[in-house]
């Protein structure tokens, strides 16, 4: 399992990866320099170092779990759509356990990346903003170190959550279906309920449960794949 | 005798409908077996049943003494194969792909990838892409692919679809040594027939998913491709004379064609001759024919239309 896990790692470009990884950040660093602009605007929605938190985890969410997609899709859809996949499943290698170690590879990269950027953006902003000024409240970064468990905790989820676009991309083998389903679930659960500002993402139950959600999807679609005639 | 794939019974369905039923059939081990049938008769269904890309409705597969089950997939280890049409990572180079192979397959030898792409004549093109590949160029590396590890069993879905003449050939070559040189057992299927009657050892018709035959070429060439054709003045008289005074009881009379088609081979032409001038048939012309694997095949399955 290990072994099948190091093969799928080599052949990952990780130098796409790395860059992937950059620009996703520099793009929510871009969004987060963009609040210091109107301050009028910006305190509607957010007002606290809580809310500065929880924004930069929400878009890390959606960056790692829209590039989780396109993972899935490099690293499973299109083996299945182009056959690649048969050529595996004709080498002593079980079934199960190639496909799981795919699933397992992008999860644990989506939870890695997602973290390294929650704490990187939080890092960089915080100090930002200590120095420019960039909003009228400070942003401490103890509030990072505190929030470590509830940042694990997301981080399982958000693993878990990458891994539902599955479920449409392999029905067709669609490469389309599966990162537009991804982005779906991240106007779903990142969209406000209410006037305050508050969406899905900030009841931790929620995203928790489409972590769990995910991980029976992945479950589910290797079992049948695994049973499947090619 | 040991055998390296033995199947017994073996059916396969889609909805309903059975694609391949009850094939039972035996490939030696260190021989090559030409396996024959028009397109759609069931030949890929059966190669991929036995490299475990499929599941049988009913019956066993033996592979290499192992009998297969939903998750035996050790005895891949000893196989190559090529199934329906070579596949590989195009974006990736031709010595990429073998790699990757390699590493699933869990073989390490070092120059066994120079060695396989020698073999099969494809020079200076490893490190290409191999979306720039002709099919050709495909077929050959998907050959070289099936032959790196160094398998025990080679199986080849029409593995010389899209080569030129010359190419056919040289891989002729190529799996007559394999087979004599180093033992390697091969299932080849093919539909057209002279691309494997000058090296396969036995041969396995099928024919809408039923084998409707298995014999040793040997066999082939002694019992049935000898025969005398002859065409003469009186086609009736003629066979009267062939069934009641030679008794012969495997001859074809294709008046149209001008041509009767002697077969059994106790009957000489000249006990045909003498016959046939005792009656006052006169004879058009006579002589000993050798029927091609072709014909025979032809034979065979217009034998076997008949009584479906």
């Amino acid at each position: 399992m290990l072994n099948l896990m190091r093969l799928e790692m080599k052949r990952m470009n990780f130098l796409t990866i790395g860059v992937t990884f950059l620009l996703i950040n520099a793009g929510i660093l871009g969004i987060l320099l963009l609040l210091g602009i109107d301050t009028e605007i910006t305190a509607e929605s957010i007002a606290s170092a809580d809310e500065i938190m929880m924004f930069i985890e929400i878009m890390a969410v959606a960056g790692f779990v829209i590039y989780a997609s396109v993972l899935l899709s490099n690293m499973i859809i299109e083996e299945f759509k182009s056959k690649t996949i048969t050529v595996l499943f004709t080498t002593p290698v079980s079934r199960k356990q190639l496909l799981m170690a795919k699933v397992i590879v992008i999860s644990l990269l989506t939870f890695v990346l997602f973290l390294v950027s929650v704490y990187l953006l939080s890092t960089i902003f915080s100090l930002l903003n200590n120095v420019y000024g960039i909003l009228w409240f400070s942003f401490p970064l103890n509030l990072l170190w505190e929030n470590t468990v509830h940042l694990l905790v997301t981080g399982v989820a958000v693993a878990g959550m990458a891994l539902i676009p599955l479920l449409f991309g392999m029905i067709k083998y669609s490469v389309p279906a599966t990162i537009t389903s991804s982005i779906l679930i991240i106007a779903i659960v990142s969209s406000s309920i209410n006037s305050d500002g508050t969406n899905l993402f900030s009841f931790t139950a929620v995203p928790v449960a489409l972590g769990i959600v995910g991980f029976i999807i992945a479950y589910f679609v290797i079992s049948k794949a695994v049973k499947k005639d090619f | 005798m040991t055998y390296a794939i033995r199947t017994h019974q073996l059916t396969k369905g889609y909805r309903g409908k059975d694609v391949v039923s009850n094939v039972s059939m035996n490939v030696k081990r260190g021989e090559i077996y030409g396996f024959l049938g028009p397109n759609g008769a069931g030949k890929t269904t059966i190669m991929k049943m036995m490299t475990s890309l499929i599941k049988p409705t009913a019956g066993d597969i033996e592979v290499l003494g192992t009998r297969l089950q939903a998750n035996s997939h050790e005895v891949l280890k000893r196989i190559g194969c090529i199934i329906e049409y070579p596949i590989f990572y195009d974006k990736l180079s031709a010595r990429k792909n073998l790699e990757i192979y390699c590493e699933y397959m869990g073989y390490y030898k070092k120059d066994a990838i120079s060695e396989a792409l020698a073999l099969v004549n494809l020079k200076n093109v490893e490190d290409v892409p191999v979306k720039e590949f002709s099919l050709g160029m495909k077929q050959r590396l998907g050959i070289a692919r099936a032959i790196v590890t160094k398998p025990e069993l080679l199986i080849l879905d029409e593995p010389v679809n899209g080569l030129d003449p010359i190419g056919m050939q040289e891989l002729r070559d190529l799996f007559y040594k394999l087979s004599r040189q180093y033992g390697v057992t091969l299932l080849i299927s093919s539909h057209i027939l002279g691309e494997i009657e000058h090296i396969a050892d036995t041969i396995g018709i099928i024919r809408e998913g039923r084998l409707v035959e298995e014999t040793s070429m040997a066999e082939i060439r002694g019992n049935h491709t000898e025969h005398i054709e002859l065409s003469v003045s009186d086609y009736p008289k003629a066979a009267y004379v062939l069934e009641h005074e030679l008794q012969a009881n495997n001859f074809q009379v294709k008046e149209e064609e001008d041509l009767i088609n002697v077969y059994d081979s106790a009957i000489s032409q000249n006990d045909i001759i003498l016959a046939m001038v005792r009656n006052g048939v006169e004879i058009g012309k006579i002589n000993n024919k050798n029927l091609s694997l072709e014909g025979y095949f032809m034979q065979r399955m217009e034998g076997s239309k008949k009584h479906a």
